[in-house]
């Protein structure tokens, strides 16, 4: 008992006990005088090291100028951005955006294209990919220049046979792939340390 | 202030400067040095050598600051990078050791003899006796009296196990009782 309660005298001292065994060792101390005695040398030997006064080190003011001038560039590490932050939903949001902007221009001048040349507005022409590229083959000869990259774009996308909504879902699931990576990403990054021994990632 | 605002302030500056912020660095150094400085001078024993190794904590410290987590206190990751960094220089320290004597030798010759006597007094009998203790028990004295840490937060620190953190604390204290023997009794009579 006696040895076994030695063993807890500095947890005692530094307040670290709980519970049983915080009783176990404090009745321990009633009953013993040796205890005790060692006790009161291990505080006054911690009271003697916290009374021992440091050496005169440069003011923090100094020190932290002296420090603020050393410090190297630091590498910037390509960080993808946190999940939740305004740039990890507006990257995908922009991509899905910039890719609807000219799918719905490229829609529009179809249709005005094919009312100035019919006089009339089809029903649902614009989901059949190659009424699509009828148009465009038209439009491509209407006007040659300015819309010949849009035109190309897009019948390419026609080559591929896609429709609207299968190249739509076809950008929301590589929008979806994208946050899956990211997500992946920080999770992989979270808990481990770049150099577990000079800088640990905390725990 | 309320506690509150403080950590709020805290993690605002710690964010700052984890995107590159030097001046919000700067505070952060300003608030930990002396804490830094403190617990590596103990480990250590030397005050010019302390305060390089302070240096050379925080500027670790800036450069890995993006893995820095802030579920657990800063002071605590700092002291982590300042135990290691200060033991990774006393171990190339005692490799190169033959190579400073000869140094010593020639720096002491340009000093007076009491600049000698001076410098070897500096370090006082107690840092004397904490720097002889063995590495892994000194850590974790310096850590618990000098860094102010809970067993739980040393053993997080030093990434040992609770029970290793009382071992060694038992063995450091009472290494220094026997070694202290003398100032504990002089300590004495005022609580009698
Ligand atoms: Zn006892």
């Amino acid at each position: 008992m006696h040895e076994e309660m030695q063993n807890f005298l500095n947890a005692y001292l530094d307040r670290e006990l709980r519970g049983t065994r915080l009783l176990e060792v404090k009745r321990h101390l009633a009953a013993c005088k040796t205890c005790r005695e060692t006790l009161k040398e291990l505080r006054l030997v911690s009271e003697l090291l916290k009374a021992d006064a440091p050496p005169p080190f440069t003011p923090p003011e100094r020190f932290a100028e002296r420090v603020t001038l050393n410090l190297p560039r630091r590498p910037l590490h390509a960080r993808p951005p946190k999940p939740g932050s305004l740039a990890w939903w507006l990257a995908p949001v922009l991509i899905l955006g910039g890719w609807f902007f000219v799918r719905v221009v490229f829609l529009l001048s179809n249709w005005v294209t094919a009312a100035d040349a019919i006089g009339l507005l089809g029903q649902n022409f614009w989901l059949e990919p190659r009424s699509q590229l009828f148009w465009l083959e038209m439009a491509r000869n209407l006007f040659p220049g300015q819309i010949q990259e849009t035109i190309g774009l897009v019948s390419w996308l026609g080559g591929w046979g896609l429709s609207l909504w299968q190249s739509l879902s076809l950008q929301v699931g590589i929008i979806a792939l994208y946050w899956f990576w990211l997500a992946l990403w920080w999770r992989m990054r979270g808990p481990r340390p770049m150099l577990p021994r000079t800088a640990p990632s905390n725990r | 202030m309320t506690q509150l605002q403080v950590e709020e302030i805290e993690s605002t500056i710690i964010e700052q400067s984890q995107n590159g912020d030097r001046h919000a660095f700067g505070e952060l150094v300003r608030r930990y040095y002396s804490g830094v400085v403190h617990v590596v001078y103990r480990l250590c024993g030397d005050a010019a050598l302390a305060e390089d190794m302070a240096q050379e904590t925080f500027l670790r410290a800036w450069i890995h600051l993006p893995s820095y987590h802030p579920q657990s206190p800063f002071r605590n990751w700092l002291y982590r990078i300042a135990v290691n960094a200060t033991f990774d220089v006393l171990r190339k320290q005692k490799a190169t050791e033959l190579e400073e004597e000869e140094w010593q030798q020639i720096r002491d010759s340009s000093l007076s003899p009491e600049a000698i006597v001076l410098a070897r007094e500096k370090a006082g009998r107690i840092q004397q006796a904490i720097v002889s203790l063995p590495e892994a028990a000194r850590n974790v004295l310096v850590l618990r009296e000098y860094g102010g840490l809970s067993y739980q937060e040393i053993a997080a620190v030093l990434d040992i196990p609770l029970g290793t953190v009382m071992s060694r604390l038992n063995y450091a204290r009472n290494r220094l009782r026997e070694m202290l023997q003398e100032e504990v009794k002089q300590q004495e009579p005022e609580y009698a």
